[in-house]
């Protein structure tokens, strides 16, 4: 008996559940609506441990939806959401908290605590979760800071800082607990092109230095196809269009072209 | 339908922020455990609400007992009471006049600066920052300030109560003819319980002005985490926590007045 000609081959299947397995994160057919609007609408890739991920997309298409559903601060109204293997909808406040401890998350603002100075910004998710000495929370401070060219500046508070100085400051915060997984959210949004760059080599080298498992949510062509291993276009709260950057210059898919040529916002 | 509508919208959002306050009110409490943790945040917004409003406080409180003794004095002369005017400024300073200037002093400065500071906080993602960091907000930001006006309330009502009854002695001695040491004889009679160390009118007074801080703090916090919508939405969560914390202190001052005078004794 053969199988029906729509149905995945044997090989196809295996394939799927390694893919599965090898994954960090996998999100699943994940349907969310919020205040009245569907926001994400069927969401559904894998990102491998290891990789960087990258999702394009243009403005209000739900890649900061995304973010937050991987990070536990929204739960979907049906779908799954599988980080290290664990149903993050289904995890208790304990649990939750433990997971988010393995991650690191750039805010689009950086989010810095306004009344803390850099150096206490970075040094916060130590002392609160840590029990090291002033000493070895110095040391490990100063070390992320100077990972992200920003040891110059930790006397000073967030209102007195650039806003590409603030995004560093966020990511050595991100980087200072040595996450598994860490979620950027627009790393470039709001900076000029030179710091754009800045932060796109921080990401590399992040990456190179740590290996850590990245997703990058981004609009800009040049950050997509500077950090990521991978890429997935979404619209309207679906991934339309997904492949590595070789595939993704080959597709022919028409919002990935317009990504591409740098004419969606 | 209009009307129905909006009606029902804002009883249910009324319920819902009520509901959220409470809510944080119980988880307040329950994280009071880590105070030990947290006493340079409680140090800091000890002095904001209690050190930096001392000024407003002295001259509110002694121009009300002024006005107090003035107003009563008039009337106690027409019938020759004036000697009994310092029992009268005395009581009325501490079981409500204290407690309700000092509540609505915090509730205009203090409470509306924490509902502008975590209204900007939460706006500007920073409480979803902590969050992502397994920083529990409410351990963070609510419990310290919550205890610090637990704690000031009562130490400033304290305060205004000595400010006022001094303010009613200066009256008493310049326009009714009563002498100060008269006065202030008559204000340790009324004061003074030979069956208790603390005098009920001291302590229910004081009992008054812890209900009311913590209240102030809550209500504050509350609005302040709710704020959505930048700079309009941190002015809305502002208007609302005063007017509440206005409300309040009416409503439970008149519970707590029923209680321990009509319903205790």
């Amino acid at each position: 008996m053969t199988a029906p000609a729509h149905a995945p081959s044997t090989a196809d299947l295996s394939a799927r559940v390694d893919d599965v397995r090898d994954a960090m994160i996998a999100l699943q057919d994940v349907y969310t609506r919020l205040g009245g609007r569907q926001i994400l609408n069927g969401m559904t890739f894998r990102v491998r441990a290891g990789s960087t991920f990258v999702i394009m997309g243009g403005s209000g298409g739900g890649k900061s939806v995304t973010l937050k559903h991987i990070i536990g601060v929204i739960r979907p109204d049906s779908g799954s959401v599988l980080v290290e293997g664990r149903s993050v909808p289904h995890l208790g406040r304990d649990e939750l908290m433990a997971l988010r401890k393995d991650m690191g998350y750039l805010f689009q603002s950086g989010a810095l605590i306004n009344w803390l100075s850099v150096f206490e910004n970075v040094a916060l998710p130590l002392r609160e979760h840590w029990k090291l000495s002033e000493y070895e929370v110095r040391q490990k401070v100063l070390e992320v800071l100077a990972l992200v060219e920003m040891e110059h500046a930790k006397d000073q508070l967030p209102d007195s800082i650039s806003g590409g100085m603030k995004k560093r400051a966020g990511l050595a915060r991100a980087l200072v607990t040595d996450p598994k997984i860490i979620l950027y959210d627009e790393p470039n949004a709001g900076l000029d092109p030179v710091m754009s760059e800045t932060i796109n080599r921080l990401i590399v080298e992040v990456q190179d230095k740590l290996s850590v498992t990245s997703v990058v949510v981004t609009h800009r062509r040049s950050c997509a196809f500077t950090v990521g291993n991978r890429i997935a276009v979404i619209e309207k709260g679906r991934v339309v269009d997904e492949g590595s950057l070789d595939e993704m210059r080959r597709s022919e898919h028409p919002l990935t072209h317009k990504f591409l040529a740098g004419h969606v916002d | 339908m209009g009307v129905l509508n909006e009606t029902g919208s804002y009883l249910r959002s009324t319920v819902e922020g009520a509901g959220f306050s409470l809510d944080l009110l119980v988880r307040t409490f329950v994280q009071s455990v880590h105070l030990p943790r947290k006493l340079r945040s409680l140090v800091d917004n000890m002095f904001a609400a209690g050190v930096k409003t001392i000024p407003v406080v002295v001259v509110v409180s002694v121009f009300a007992g002024m006005i107090l003794a003035m107003q009563t004095g008039i009337e106690l002369k027409r019938f020759g009471q004036e000697s009994i005017i310092g029992n009268l400024v005395a009581l009325s300073m501490c079981r409500e006049m204290g407690p309700f200037i000092t509540g609505l002093i915090l509730a205009a400065t203090v409470g509306s600066a924490i509902a502008a500071e975590l209204g900007t906080m939460s706006v500007s993602e920073e409480i979803l920052a902590l969050e992502v960091m397994s920083i529990d907000p409410v351990r963070y930001l609510v419990m310290p300030r919550v205890v610090a006006l637990a704690l000031m309330c009562p130490l400033l009502t304290a305060f205004s109560d000595v400010l006022g009854i001094f303010g009613g002695g200066f009256v008493a001695q310049v326009h009714l003819g009563v002498t100060f040491p008269f006065y202030m004889d008559s204000v340790r009679d009324s004061l003074t319980d030979p069956t208790a160390a603390l005098p009920k009118d001291l302590w229910s007074g004081m009992f008054k002005a812890w209900v009311f801080g913590v209240m102030i703090a809550v209500v504050g916090c509350s609005e302040g985490i709710r704020a959505r919508g930048g700079a309009l939405g941190v002015g809305r969560a502002v208007q609302r926590a005063v007017i509440t914390a206005f409300l309040l202190i009416i409503i439970l001052g008149y519970i707590i007045t029923w209680f321990f005078y009509f319903l205790l004794d």
